[in-house]
């Protein structure tokens, strides 16, 4: 008994020590923890790859009866389909989109930007990191940013030779210069992981132009986030005392990210 | 060498419980916008049948491997687990752990408060109110989901303790 207690005193110890450790600031993940994400991406892999056989599995099946039932709505439609109004609506609105990516594209042309794959999620179940499977020795360093077709996800926190943790934008921590796109309404957006996966914007003026459904973006101020980039869109605005707080859901997806986008090396300023 | 299989294979459970956890798949059992914690169920379990040098041993990998890999600072999920699992082997003696829906009331109960630790640590580290409605709504489904989840486990190693003493005995 009393050899037990003896070393579980050690082993308290030991994880007080460890504690102490980790709070001095790295920009690369120690030793042990670069070994521990290196080891444990194979077996993250291999779950991914499960996930990604059920997914194929579930849009199989899925996409038969979608073809079925299309089929015969086409078949229906066709006459409705040629009505030039709508026809014209769906190219107009379809340019639309296609003219803002390409001037996304366009504007981050100078970034260098890696593809990665989401391996692992927060086990605790909060939203708050997601691990992808690129590292140190594909470019990517602490802060980087990284981003789905939705919009922001977050910034790298830590980083191994192989892989990252991505911080996201939901976790307590995170903050980052946002503006209302309609707007220009600036505030600060912050993580708020308790909210289930949402953040919230501060710092809102009584007086600021904002809506629910409103979009918001990233604002470029400070050194870590480009300008221009979707955070989300405004789920409800709360009156403050001298100020307003408004719950913004975020457009990308920190639920079961996939495939995500991680922007490398330093940004040019926005000259526009 | 039988006992040493055994100890393996739990292990072995153990671990495909973690990075299933960790996996992408967890969110497709998501329910209310929250996932259940398995392995602190499996880690509960383990802990009314096995011994305690083991479930500690167990407690204390897994921990850290949590931590290395997800944790802010490294610690404070092997601590807090460490707490709860050398907490249930002082407390095994004392509870009626028979029947499964004390066992489902005892699981339910460890697992919101271990939730609700964990969230005053992280706020305390990053300065946020914690308390809400939303916050203790999500928490009480998480642990509810989990203490679920529990009772299909500890019936079948409660299975399998019994077969292994019969074994004992008749042997």
């Amino acid at each position: 008994m009393k050899k037990k207690l003896l070393w579980l005193i050690v082993i308290v110890v030991i994880v007080f020590s460890s504690m102490a450790i980790s709070t001095i600031e790295n920009d690369k993940s120690s030793l042990i923890g670069d070994v521990a994400g290196i080891i444990a991406k194979p077996f993250q892999k291999l779950f991914l790859g499960i996930d990604n056989f059920i997914e194929y599995g579930f849009d199989y099946f899925q996409d038969m009866d979608e073809l079925k039932k299309e089929n015969a709505e086409l078949k229906s439609k066709v006459m409705l389909l040629e009505n030039k109004v709508t026809e014209s609506e769906q190219i107009r609105s379809e340019n639309e989109r296609l003219r803002s990516l390409v001037d996304l594209g366009e504007k981050y042309k100078d970034y260098d930007m890696t593809a990665a794959s989401v391996i692992a999620v927060d086990t605790s179940g909060w939203y708050s990191y997601f691990i992808i499977d690129k590292g140190e020795s594909d470019g990517i360093s602490k802060n980087c940013v990284a981003m789905d077709s939705g919009g922001v996800l977050g910034k790298v926190d830590e980083v191994g030779s192989s892989w990252a943790r991505i911080m996201t934008i939901a976790e307590p921590g995170t903050a980052c210069g946002a503006e209302v796109s309609r707007t220009g309404e600036t505030g600060i957006i912050e993580g708020d992981s308790l909210l289930s996966g949402m953040c919230k914007m501060t710092s809102i003026s009584k007086e600021a132009n904002i809506t629910p459904g409103d979009y918001i973006v990233t604002s470029g101020s400070g050194d870590v986030y480009p300008s221009g980039l979707t955070i989300g869109r405004v789920k409800e605005i709360r009156e403050e005392d001298i100020s307003r707080t408004a719950i913004v859901e975020p457009t990308g997806n920190l639920r079961s990210p996939k495939e995500v986008v991680v922007i490398t090396g330093k940004y040019a300023e926005d000259t526009e | 060498m039988k006992n040493k299989t055994h100890i393996i294979s739990r292990f072995v459970l153990l671990l495909i419980v973690f990075f299933f956890q960790s996996s992408p798949i967890i969110s497709r059992f998501e329910v209310g916008g929250v996932t259940p914690n398995i392995l602190f169920v499996i880690l509960f379990v383990y802990a009314l049948f096995l011994k305690d040098t083991e479930v500690v041993a167990y407690t204390v990998i897994f921990g850290t491997l949590a931590d290395l890999l997800f944790g802010k600072i490294y610690g404070i999920t092997t601590l807090l687990l460490l707490l709860f699992v050398c907490t249930y082997i002082f407390l095994n003696k004392y509870i009626y752990t028979e029947s499964i829906w004390v066992v489902f009331l005892y699981c339910l109960f460890a697992s919101w408060l271990y939730e609700t630790l964990m969230l005053f640590i992280n706020s305390a580290i990053w300065q946020e109110t914690v308390l809400s409605l939303e916050v203790m709504r999500l928490v009480t489904i998480k642990c509810v989901y989990g203490s679920l989840i529990c009772l299909p486990v500890f019936c079948i190693a409660r299975k399998m303790h019994r077969l292994k003493q019969e074994v004992r005995i008749d042997g």
